[in-house]
């Protein structure tokens, strides 16, 4: 008697434990994951924002009359500061503008680094190679960040799509598949192309 | 059972070769033995074991863990995929303060590259590990010193990282490694007084179902909490956990 009531009282923890492997943890977690993978990623596209007036002068000492590329990208970067969101809750419309937006200041940036290639003067300069090696430095960290965040939000729409894990979600949690991230068509030619930069 | 056997042999040919396929697309990063891991074997034994002796040192009275590895191939990636690869395996530094910093040399595609762990990145920015890279590092490879170029470039990542080398007023004790030595007597113990309280009571009795489950969960338990942070490779050499998140700079001669 006491032994079978012992039994059960041992069985209830044990049926709880059974449950977190169902997604009543995991679901939650993951979706923290997500949120965390994606403040990383809108981050490290504020640092390479706040890279750029400091870039953008000190271009601007060697190489004034490059006038149409350096507005290029100050005016690409205004643009892209303008549209903030919060990637892990934005629609599929957002998340595409924002990355567009990034994109377009990507490339401007990409064809500065092509003009400052003319300028030995400016390649020479202590405080342009500083600020060249932050910006790789970020524009690394944005890739780092993104393929963290596409593998969280894949993840998290794995426990919520697959079972067992989708029929916790559809009893307790009813969270929707996160929009995932995409390399845009314009973002890929110019990954496939990119040159190694070379020093 | 012999159709099941004929289907497998006629299926061998074709699952094989893409299963190879697949396993040979990954890159595959080599076994952390210690502080450094001359893959490509260009160092000589005797720079290996000086620059060995000095990452110890620093980890010892700094905490940063300083890693070199230097790779035959890169195997079509990017150094800095590769790279990125290599320390989210390895895990160098503490996961509490994420001090790791590999310096990755690939003699094949003569690339290389300073990949700084989290918690460094405020020493070691950017733009440092640039010069680094620019200043101290290329300039011996060029020459061909592949020995020179490692040993400074660890010994300037050192000094950046705050190690003043030789100046003992600035040395710390050893880190205590409580938690790992005395683990094997702590968890003998800990499964003595689980047998004791499990097993002894009911040894004459038939052995309930019941608390052979719990006994089992609860070493189950044991086994997967234990995993985290161990210390991998020979010598008392590997990783705890530090995070990386794409710091650093590259070069190439």
């Amino acid at each position: 008697m006491t032994l079978r009531s012992f039994s059960f009282l041992a069985l209830a923890p044990l049926l709880a434990l059974q449950l977190t492997g169902c997604g009543v943890q995991s679901i939650p977690q993951r979706e923290n994951d997500v949120d965390a993978a994606s403040s990383e990623v809108t981050n490290q596209y504020k640092r390479r924002a706040d890279l750029i007036p400091n870039l953008v002068n000190t271009v601007k000492g060697y190489a004034s009359h490059e006038q149409e590329t350096l507005t290029g990208v100050t005016e690409a970067r205004a643009k892209a500061t303008a549209i903030s969101i919060d990637p892990s809750k934005a629609t599929p419309a957002q998340l595409a503008e924002y990355q567009k937006a990034q994109g377009q200041l990507s490339q401007a940036l990409g064809r500065l680094m092509v003009v400052s290639e003319k300028y030995p003067d400016l390649k020479a300069d202590q405080n342009f190679r500083d600020l060249q090696a932050q910006l790789e430095g970020t524009e690394n960290r944005i890739t780092v960040a993104r393929n963290r965040l596409i593998e969280a939000i894949k993840e998290f729409n794995n426990l919520i799509t697959v079972p067992p894990t989708s029929w916790t979600n559809s009893l307790f949690y009813k969270e929707e598949k996160k929009a995932q991230w995409d390399v845009s068509a314009e973002e890929k030619a110019k990954v496939e192309t990119a040159p190694e930069v070379k020093f | 059972m012999n159709a099941a056997r004929r289907l497998g042999l006629f299926l061998l040919p074709i699952f094989l070769p893409w299963s190879l396929a697949c396993a040979a697309a990954g890159f595959s990063v080599p076994p952390l033995s210690g502080p450094v891991v001359d893959e490509a074997g260009v160092l000589s034994a005797g720079a290996e074991n000086q620059i060995e002796q000095f990452i110890r040192d620093v980890k010892a009275q700094s905490g940063v863990q300083m890693q070199l590895l230097t790779l035959s191939s890169l195997q079509n990636l990017t150094i800095e995929e590769a790279s990125l690869k290599v320390v989210d395996q390895w895990k160098l530094g503490t996961a509490k303060d994420d001090k790791g910093v590999l310096l990755l040399i690939a003699p094949t595609e003569r690339r290389l590259r300073i990949e700084v762990g989290q918690g460094l990145e405020g020493d070691i920015p950017d733009a440092i590990a640039q010069r680094i890279i620019r200043e101290i590092i290329t300039p011996r490879l060029k020459a061909g010193d592949m020995d020179g170029a490692a040993m400074t470039g660890i010994a300037a990542i050192a000094k950046y990282s705050g190690y003043q080398g030789g100046d003992r007023e600035q040395s710390q004790p050893a880190p205590v490694r409580r938690k790992h030595s005395g683990g094997g007597l702590e968890k003998f113990l800990f499964f003595l007084f689980l047998f004791i309280i499990f097993i002894l009571p009911r040894g004459s009795r038939r052995r309930s179902g019941m608390s052979g489950f719990l006994l089992g969960s609860v070493l189950g338990g044991m086994g997967r909490g234990g995993g985290g942070g161990g210390f991998g490779g020979g010598g008392g050499w590997g990783g705890g956990g530090g995070g990386f998140s794409g710091g650093g700079s590259s070069g190439s001669w």
